[in-house]
């Protein structure tokens, strides 16, 4: 179990910055969800070298509850659009980058694909903890 | 009931029983779901376990090496797209497919082309690493989303166009194990194409930013034949949903994303259409506050219903929230209601491992936009 500190570290703001299209998604086992947020950039100051960001979408959090909880930043060039899918029991997450600063349009897109870590099973008896 | 009240009824509902009004305690590590007591905690932490850690590790602080280490997507494959503007995944005999709808291409020291190729691929996994392979090229001219759609066995692909007049629709060659064209309809500045089903009739519905419409083309015989032009100013996406109806039925909404019009300018208002009782047409419903939404995408999941609007800009900056929705109510009384905006976040945790994924393209930003004015 890993130890969960409370002190908050320095952290930069983060923008969606020409949020240009999202996607909802799930794991292959459909027991978690997500939302993929396309950043662009800015076409009038021709910068897209931008951060995409996957949130942790929680359809269950209760009123006064974030239900998108920021879970990873993802490197992207122009992203237009995410895609998420599984194969195999396995889940993806593909960008579409439109384009780079420098390099044009022909700059290929990333599949990033969700880890599936042993500490799952691990952790499954700690996770019942009672709050109040 | 209205959209407080609601929410009032939901608070503290039991994540595993259900029951309202009557969740005492909450999951102590992600604090995101409650429960009646700690049997029904114990019974829910199946189907809870993983959501629970991927928020843990929203919530956490901790070193960022191990952070580095954990994140939860990594790199699985890159692929040689042009100017990428939409993938859609869809399965033919047990065949997994990528498709990919390539805007433009470019590359220093020659000249943008808006008229390139489109591509579809085979996917398969070894568990981890995807491989895609190309099985073949179709031509289009900023071609701008993409959408499959299944028919009596039948498999169709459907892309925009945004600078070409039209989009191109592709039907699967079962002998030939590829794509054919169909027909191409008339489709001017292409931003988004969605798959519907409508009273059980197949359709393809395109987003035309240039004329501000949502056209709607029915699965006819062999052809996809033109079916209702529905007005949408700055429609630039399409997404549909089902909500639940005072009846007991349910309801097919259309939403569409407005991008700017020359009316609202950037500060648009996104509207919500719904078939009509006879199934003959959308009909307005309901309109949602938007700053130059780009894409609207939905889900449904345990029974409640969400939109997410992407804010790309208003005539300042690009730096704006983008907004979730939930649908409250039954229709046609219910309503889309805000329940969360995303912009400006804190990195409370695994901020230096963010930094440490971002530094692959940590450089200064330079170079020309090829393409001055429009939408894309």
């Amino acid at each position: 179990m890993q130890v969960l500190t409370t002190a908050p570290i320095p952290s930069p703001q983060v923008a969606t910055d020409g949020a240009h299209a999202a996607e909802f998604f799930s794991s292959a086992d459909g027991k978690s969800h997500f939302l993929a947020v396309a950043n662009l950039g800015d076409r009038q100051a021709n910068m897209y070298r931008r951060d995409s960001v996957v949130y942790a979408f929680n359809p269950l959090a209760e009123a006064g509850t974030p239900m998108l909880t920021l879970l990873q930043k993802l490197p992207t060039l122009g992203a237009t659009d995410f895609l998420g899918f599984s194969i195999g029991g396995v889940t993806y997450l593909a960008v579409s980058n439109e384009q780079d600063d420098t390099r044009g349009g022909d700059v290929g897109s990333t599949i990033w694909t969700l880890r599936d870590t042993p500490e799952k099973g691990r952790r499954s008896e700690e996770g019942v903890r009672d709050e109040l | 009931m209205s959209g407080t009240a609601m929410e009032t009824m939901a608070c503290r509902t039991c994540a595993h029983c259900h029951s309202p009004n009557m969740a005492k305690s909450r999951c102590g590590q992600c604090k995101s779901v409650w429960y009646c007591d700690r049997e029904c905690q114990r019974q829910h932490w199946g189907s809870h376990k993983a959501q629970c850690r991927l928020l843990t590790l929203a919530l956490m602080s901790a070193s960022t090496q191990a952070q580095a280490a954990e994140m939860p997507f990594f790199e699985a494959a890159t692929v040689q797209t042009r100017g990428a503007a939409g993938w859609e995944h869809f399965v033919i005999d047990g065949v997994d497919f990528l498709a990919v709808a390539n805007f433009f291409t470019s590359a220093p020291g020659r000249q943008p082309s808006m008229t390139t190729d489109s591509a579809v691929y085979t996917a398969t996994t070894d568990g981890v690493q995807l491989q895609l392979t190309e099985v073949q090229r179709f031509r289009t001219t900023g071609a701008h989303g993409v959408a499959h759609l299944e028919s009596g066995g039948r498999h169709y692909l459907a892309v925009p166009n945004y600078y070409g007049g039209d989009a191109v629709i592709l039907r699967w060659d079962t002998a030939a194990r590829r794509f054919t064209e169909l027909q191409r309809v008339k489709c001017d500045g292409g931003g988004g194409v969605e798959a519907m089903d409508v009273g059980g009739r197949p359709m393809l519905a395109f987003a035309e930013f240039n004329l501000g419409i949502a056209a709607l083309y029915a699965l006819d015989e062999e052809r996809f034949q033109l079916w209702q032009r529905v007005p949408a100013p700055g429609c630039g996406a399409i997404a549909q949903m089902r909500v639940p109806t005072a009846d007991g039925g349910q309801k097919l909404l259309m939403l569409a994303a407005s991008y700017v019009t020359r009316q609202t300018g950037w500060r648009t208002r996104s509207t919500i259409f719904a078939l009509n009782d006879a199934g003959s047409a959308f009909e307005k419903h309901s309109e949602v506050a938007t700053v130059g939404a780009h894409d609207v995408e939905v889900v449904s999941v345990h029974g409640r219903h969400f939109a997410f609007y992407s804010n790309d800009k208003d005539e300042r900056s690009t730096k704006q929230d983008s907004e979730l929705f939930e649908w409250v109510g039954l229709f046609p009384n219910g309503r889309l209601v805000s329940r969360q905006k995303v912009g400006r976040h804190r990195w409370r945790a695994r901020a230096h491992a963010a930094e440490f994924l971002h530094a692959r393209h940590a450089s200064a930003h330079h170079g020309a936009y090829p393409f001055p004015t429009g939408r894309h």
